[in-house]
């Protein structure tokens, strides 16, 4: 009896908000602007979209309490609620502050930006003008209260700056990856959100940092190469340290486990509430497996990419130069697989250069082919190449590197003087550089990080200094 | 068939037999669920949205293969709760009730009843999520304010695995005593 009535009560209240939603200031999601919202956050007395309501639900309960429209039980408590609030009003208060530049996320954003948003608008406040932060401040107490707060005179919260920084970041992130050229700035303000966020977005700040971990990844094996060719070929190394560059540049995506940001020194001192956040959640979750590690009861289906990307991680960085194994004779050609297989490249490409030292032309024919499995278009440019010079063992080995220099325009021409070997082997190399116009353009971008890699250009006439991580930072500061 | 059942038992001590097992996740909206599920499966943490059809995903526990179903849980998904629960097979029954939402609790309990009602003599096990806030609640006051105490001291009439473990998904505590319940029970239910 009690249950029928309840059920007739939630009918109605439900009925009026469907009403509520019909009004022009709730048509879209209070957060991202989304058409036709069906959630609600009942203390906050907003209506927001499926996705919004995802992060809303993640902040928990003390902040936002999130109820479906259709598919909850409302009762005429909650339903006063949403009526005394709404979007209009709830954004006129936590929004006052909002920056007139800044742009909302909208329906296009990724979950990224979005829950930053989220979190700086209802979590931290940010956009709300007035004194203290915290508080409580629920939905009601803050539609009646907001005028009577005291407020604070104009400029705009730090935490709201490095938001717009955050959000042009993001804009950066899908298109960038390996080849952007602004290091400096990238490496600044990776670190920095890996500190603001303080691991509580793990897939991101890994991703970052590894980006920056990468980078002294690929010093190291330059490294090595150079060391180990120096005695065959002088100078000529220097392509094949680009090589590694950019294979190992592909990998960073692969390379997300296994790094805790907080390791890295804060280049910026953050203010106390972002740097060491209220709740004690944030600490601790930098822990990517569970805590107890003696039991070994985890077998998931998706732990295999993992294991790949850990035999890539070399964190040793004074770890001698690692010498060459016995070139893989089984090469796979598969332009099609995808980044985590390129794991199977990278290693192919370290053996194929001694292959190329070592062997004669057939097997660098084989070389070709698989350096090229990461540009199928190069394939045949380095097959040709080879036929064209069948006695140069060492132009050889160049022009069977020009596939993997395509990443590396810039490089391969600066290295041509260098190699006094033959001319001839010089314009044989040219024709194909000028057929590869999309990667003179992608040279460009390497350029921007010649002075990152100091193993890559500037040292001509020596094997490249290695230089440790935190002298790099020191630099950069 | 005595020596059939101890060739079985050899060779599930060696490890060679693989058991299907399947967990039911249910409870109430914003509790949990889905973080839970995804972070035993695949140890990704995200802000999922809310789950408006059951999606399943599987893993394996020591020799154990579970089929783990994650449930809706706003209010007109829960009748699809009965349906998973009793069909009949080797299931497991968790409850995850968010332990800071003390407004919730009373829906919790109902809800909780008619799970412990319906789902007969298959073990339950009631999570209390999100240890990380300081303001949760900790095991005892759930039993409490769940009213469970009967079944977590086994003094019901019928026989009935009950117990609650309190855990948080973010920081991962409680997750691997949460994952050896689940084995054992397993083990002591259906694998005998």
């Amino acid at each position: 009896m009690q249950g029928q009535k309840d059920e007739k009560v939630s009918q109605a209240c439900i009925a009026y908000l469907e009403d509520l939603l019909k009004t022009e200031e709730n048509k879209q999601c209070a957060d991202c602007n989304t058409k036709a919202p069906r959630w609600a956050s009942t203390n906050l007395g907003i209506f927001i979209c499926m996705k919004c309501s995802g992060i809303h639900r993640s902040l928990g309960v003390h902040i936002s309490k999130v109820r479906s429209v259709s598919l909850d039980k409302w009762t005429p408590e909650l339903l006063e609620n949403m009526k005394s609030m709404g979007n209009k009003k709830s954004n006129s208060y936590y929004e006052e502050c909002l920056p007139p530049s800044f742009r909302k996320p909208d329906s296009n954003a990724d979950a990224y930006t979005l829950e930053q948003f989220i979190r700086g608008k209802y979590e931290r406040k940010e956009f709300v003008r007035r004194e203290g932060g915290g508080g409580s401040n629920n939905g009601r107490s803050a539609g009646t209260g907001i005028h009577s707060l005291p407020r604070r005179g104009g400029g705009f919260s730090e935490t709201t700056k490095r938001f717009e920084q955050n959000g042009s970041h993001n804009n950066n992130y899908n298109g960038r990856n390996e080849y952007n050229g602004g290091g400096r700035n990238e490496y600044g303000r990776n670190e920095y959100e890996g500190d603001m966020n303080n691991g509580r977005h793990n897939n991101r700040n890994e991703y970052n940092n590894n980006n920056n971990n990468g980078r002294n990844d690929n010093n190291h094996n330059n490294n090595g190469r150079n060391e180990y060719n120096r005695g065959d070929y002088g100078h000529s190394n220097n392509n094949s340290g680009n090589n590694n560059n950019h294979n190992n540049n592909n990998n960073n995506a692969v390379r997300k486990q296994n790094f805790n940001p907080n390791s890295l020194p804060m280049p910026v001192s953050l203010p106390s509430h972002i740097a060491n956040p209220s709740s004690n959640v944030s600490k601790n979750t930098n822990n990517n497996r569970l805590l107890d590690e003696d039991i070994q009861w985890h077998e998931a289906p998706s732990s295999t990419s993992a294991s790949n990307s850990k035999q890539l991680v070399d964190f040793d960085f004074n770890a001698p130069a690692q010498p060459p194994t016995q070139p893989k004779q089984s090469f796979i050609f598969d332009p099609l697989s995808d980044p985590n297989n390129n794991t199977f490249n990278n290693n192919n490409n370290n053996n194929n250069f001694n292959g190329f030292n070592n062997t004669t032309m057939p097997i660098n024919n084989g070389m070709g082919m698989n350096n090229g499995g990461m540009m199928p278009m190069n394939n045949g440019m380095g097959m040709n190449n080879v036929g064209m010079m069948p006695t140069n063992n060492g132009m050889g080995m160049n022009n069977g590197m020009m596939p993997l220099n395509n990443g590396m325009g810039m490089n391969n021409g600066g290295m041509m003087p260098l190699n006094n070997n033959g001319m001839g082997m010089n314009g044989g190399m040219m024709p194909m550089n000028n057929g590869m116009g999309m990667n003179n353009g992608m040279g460009m971008n390497n350029s921007g990080m010649m002075p990152l890699n100091n193993a890559c250009c500037p040292q001509k006439h020596g094997p490249p200094k290695y230089q440790p991580p935190y002298q790099q930072q020191q630099q950069y500061e | 068939m005595f020596l059939f059942d101890w060739i079985n038992a050899f060779l599930n001590w060696l490890g060679f037999l693989k058991n299907e097992g399947s967990l039911i996740i249910v409870g109430l909206g914003n509790a949990g669920k889905t973080t839970f599920l995804s972070i035993i499966s695949h140890d990704i943490l995200k802000a999922h949205m809310p789950t408006l059809r059951p999606h399943q995903d599987s893993f394996t526990l020591k020799n154990i293969h579970f089929n783990a179903w994650d449930l809706g849980g706003q209010q007109n998904l829960r009748k699809l709760w009965r349906d998973y629960v009793t069909t009949d097979s080797n299931d497991i029954v968790i409850f995850v009730v968010d332990s800071n939402d003390r407004d919730l609790l009373g829906e919790a309990k109902s809800e909780l009843h008619d799970v412990l009602q319906y789902s007969g003599s298959r073990p339950v096990l009631i999570i209390g999520s999100k240890q990380d806030i300081k303001s949760c609640m900790t095991r005892d006051e759930l039993i409490q304010g769940l009213d469970i105490g009967d079944y977590v001291t086994g003094l019901t009439t019928a026989p009935k695995i009950v117990d609650v473990l309190v855990c948080s998904n973010v920081t991962r505590r409680g997750l691997p005593q949460i994952m050896n319940w689940i084995t054992k029970c397993f083990e002591i239910a259906y694998i005998k």
